[in-house]
């Protein structure tokens, strides 16, 4: 290794061949810089489209980390309809749940579960009330 | 100067990360094998720099990083880009998000990378290609710090000898001072980075964070600088010259043999996921392979004669080439071939690489004459081969740079199995919604069939007509259709038995006992959600007290339902087997009760052992055959259950016998 020490003294004959190197050092520690800053970037975060399940679950809105978070609509066996937040990837927050049976379900999600009370919507009326995701008793 | 039986430290090293990494289980505290790296590496720079020192009154920064890059970066690039073929060899979950993981590899933020990603639940399933490059994404941001750190204190040096003239221009004195203030350093920064991972790891679960991170692992690295003042290379102290006198031959050999032994011992010993590891653990490893470096310094003073074997010296000087081409290598061969059998091709291949890395490529790229044996190709001699070595070897790069490239490209974000499990909980969590609807539907038409029941049986006036009233009130209080409950198994298929049975709703959960399916069937027949045909698929982990539960789940059962009791499949399972106890017992159940149907898994999948074909033996998920097997098996006994009466209300379900 000392020779590379030593470049800097070398013969002028061969002093072009040095400077040369001297570029491609210059060059991959540039590339190092760049590559160290673009592995520890986060991840795209924004309003974006994304589809799973060989589009059966097609997903219009925030991303972050590529999983859907924050405000966004998902699509489902395209028919049904969830409008609401999510946060990794699943329901959490409030959101609204269209099926195509005619039916909507309006509460609050955490990690995918019924949290908390939401209202089960049919023909514009409110048919029951339900609270963690079981009816409670009128 | 190279010192002797030095290489035997390295070679331990290495041989117990490799170790640690081809059988995790039998030696569980392998990992220690990079402390030991780290202790030698802080050794041997900080002894260098002192020589430099000495031999100059200066530490030249740039000089140093150029060495450290041409030792350490074309290594990696070639070990990043030769790895690449080989993961063609296996699923593309393996390069899954594959750019970001070289980039953190080439950009020395491995550590820092995996602390952000590598806490996911897949990894442990499909691990990453380059997490072993943290160990030099640490060594690089150590030679970074201590480099300038060195650099400073030998400029503030050279600033006061100017200043001070004639007192402080005593190179000896210079030197003293120099080495007083880089140990003095050491100790501070080995001490604080030791605190730093002391404290850190105290509340933690998971220790990935302060194993990775820069600040807490560095402390090995200064442990070994602090040593390197002291013992050195060329300059050494007058106190370890007095030592080498005083230290018998036999005693420096031992020592040696000791230290490693108590390395190999606690790589049987310690445990990554153990605080105690933490607290001490690397501590004592670092401080051990500290004593085993001092003892072969010493030896190697007193063995002027003796010259290290060729083949210690070969591998010590691939080491660290082998450490870079094993791990990636080794995780594509464990997929494909045993333990023994990867680990073997794993060391083969890797010494084929490395030796070509340090003999050919890094003399080459760094300006050096490369050697072939002991003949030194030279430029006017071996003209013909050197260029053609040359243009060889750029294509090679060029290929491989090309398929890593494509490989990057074409990878995916994330692992098939993460994707898998996220497309799935969207899926339950739809499920879910759809159930509460249902129920509240069930519930509200039941209301309304039983309101229309009660105004019947209040007009009815013979005792007939009551008794029809009353029988219809009784079916109208019951939606049409299957309710299954299962466990893991139904579990495992119910996206496609949903599918496949008619009018169904399924409620699986896995480790599901008789007596918890009980609740279950109890809270459904409370919301009225439970239709007339049960199926009651559980049975894999049976309890003590089958007959027991079961027989709860037969009398608490409403009248106006079937029940189908699904016999349980365990592959494992023998005759004394409670789920097999059970199985026997359900098969004389319809003999009993006439609403009662047997599905007979139990005997269906012991005649169809090829479902269960790399699973298991208990749970066939994903196999379709399996999936249409389950199906067929409750459909069928579902239309012999159309033929059976429900259950009536009266005690004359007993058959008379």
């Amino acid at each position: 290794m000392a020779s590379v020490t030593r470049s800097l003294k070398m013969k002028p004959a061969v002093a072009r061949h040095w400077q040369t190197r001297h570029f491609f050092e210059g060059i991959a520690v540039l590339l190092i810089i760049v590559l160290a800053t673009f592995s520890l970037w986060p991840s795209y975060v924004g309003h974006s489209t994304k589809s799973l399940d060989g589009g059966k679950l097609d997903y219009r809105g925030r991303i972050a980390a590529e999983k859907f978070d924050g405000q966004g609509s998902l699509r489902i066996n395209n028919q049904d309809r969830y409008t609401g937040q999510f946060v990794d990837g699943r329901f959490s927050g409030t959101g609204t749940f269209v099926s195509h049976q005619g039916w909507q379900y309006r509460g609050e999600f955490k990690a995918g579960k019924m949290v908390g009370t939401g209202k089960m919507i049919e023909n514009h009326q409110i048919i029951a009330t339900l609270k963690n995701g079981e009816l409670i008793e009128k | 100067m190279r010192i002797k039986w030095f290489s035997f430290v390295r070679i331990l090293g290495l041989i117990l990360v490799l170790t640690y990494h081809f059988f995790k289980i039998q030696l569980p505290g392998g990992f220690i094998g990079v402390d030991i790296f780290f202790t030698f590496s802080g050794y041997l720079i900080t002894a260098l720099m002192v020589d430099e020192f000495t031999r100059s009154q200066n530490f030249k920064l740039v000089a140093f990083y150029r060495r450290r890059f041409y030792r350490i970066f074309p290594p990696l690039a070639l070990a990043v880009l030769i790895s690449m073929p080989f993961t063609f060899l296996v699923s593309p979950d393996f390069v899954a998000n594959i750019g970001k993981q070289i980039a953190a590899a080439l950009g020395f933020t491995t550590n820092f990378f995996e602390i952000a990603t590598g806490g996911n639940y897949e990894t442990q399933f499909i691990p990453h290609l380059f997490v072993h490059t943290w160990s030099l994404a640490v060594e690089m941001h150590y030679y970074l710090f201590w480099g300038l750190m060195a650099f400073l204190l030998a400029a503030l040096i050279r600033h006061h000898t100017k200043k001070q003239g004639l007192y402080g221009s005593d190179p000896t004195q210079n030197i003293v001072v120099f080495k007083s203030w880089l140990f003095i350093f050491a100790l501070i920064f080995a001490l604080t980075s030791l605190a730093s991972m002391i404290f850190l790891a105290q509340p933690l679960k998971e220790f990935s964070p302060v194993y990775f991170s820069s600040l807490t692992h560095s402390f090995p690295f200064f442990i070994g600088s602090g040593l390197g003042v002291l013992a050195g290379i060329k300059n050494t102290s007058t106190r370890f010259r007095h030592l080498v006198a005083h230290f018998p031959r036999w005693l420096a050999i031992t020592t040696m043999m000791m230290s490693a032994i108590v390395l190999i011992a606690l790589s049987f010993v310690f445990k990554f996921d153990a605080l105690s590891t933490y607290r001490y653990g690397f501590l004592i490893a670092s401080l051990l392979a500290g004593m085993m470096i001092i003892a072969a310094r010493i030896l190697h003073e007193k063995t002027p004669n003796t010259n290290e074997p060729k083949v210690v010296t070969f591998l010590a000087d691939t080491s660290y080439s082998v450490y870079l081409f094993h791990w990636p290598l080794f995780v594509v061969f464990s997929h494909l071939f045993s333990a023994v059998e990867a680990a073997a091709l794993t060391v083969v291949l890797s010494l084929i690489f490395s030796a070509l890395s340090y003999y050919v490529l890094e003399p080459w790229i760094a300006g050096k004459p490369v050697r072939l044996g002991r003949h030194e190709l030279q430029h006017t001699r071996h003209h013909w081969l050197l260029v053609t070595g040359q243009l060889a070897f750029t294509l090679v790069i060029a290929a491989l740079v090309g398929i890593t490239g494509y490989t990057v490209q074409a990878a995916p974000q994330q692992t098939g199995l993460e994707t898998n499990l996220w497309v799935n909980g969207i899926y339950q969590d739809v499920t879910q919604i759809q159930t509460a609807h249902d129920q509240v539907s069930s519930e509200l038409q039941t209301k309304k069939a039983l309101a229309k029941a009660d105004q019947a049986k209040k007009s009815a006036t013979t005792a007939s007509e009551k008794a029809a009233a009353e029988q219809k009130a009784t079916a109208a209080s019951i939606p049409d259709g299957v309710s299954i409950i299962g466990d893991s198994v139904t579990l495992g298929t119910s996206r496609y038995l949903s599918a496949h049975v008619s009018d169904n709703a399924i409620d699986a959960e896995g480790n599901r006992t008789m007596n918890l399916a009980y609740n279950v069937m109890m809270q459904q027949q409370q919301n009225h959600t439970l239709r007339r045909d049960v199926v009651i698929a559980i049975g894999t982990n049976a309890l003590n007290d089958w007959q027991l539960q079961t027989q709860r789940v037969i009398d608490s059962l409403n009248p106006g339902h079937r029940l189908i009791f699904m016999t349980p499949h365990d592959g494992h399972a023998t005759p004394s087997y409670n789920s097999e106890k059970l199985a026997v017992f359900e098969r004389t159940l319809p003999d009993k009760y006439d609403f009662i149907t047997i599905a007979d898994w139990n005997r269906l999948a012991k005649q169809h052992p090829e479902v269960f074909k790399g699973t298991d033996g208990t749970h066939f998920g994903g196999v379709r055959q399996g999936d249409i097997l389950f199906a067929q098996c409750i459909n069928d006994a579902l239309a012999q259950a159309k033929k059976q009466p429900v259950k009536r209300a009266t005690n004359t379900t007993m058959k008379d016998k």
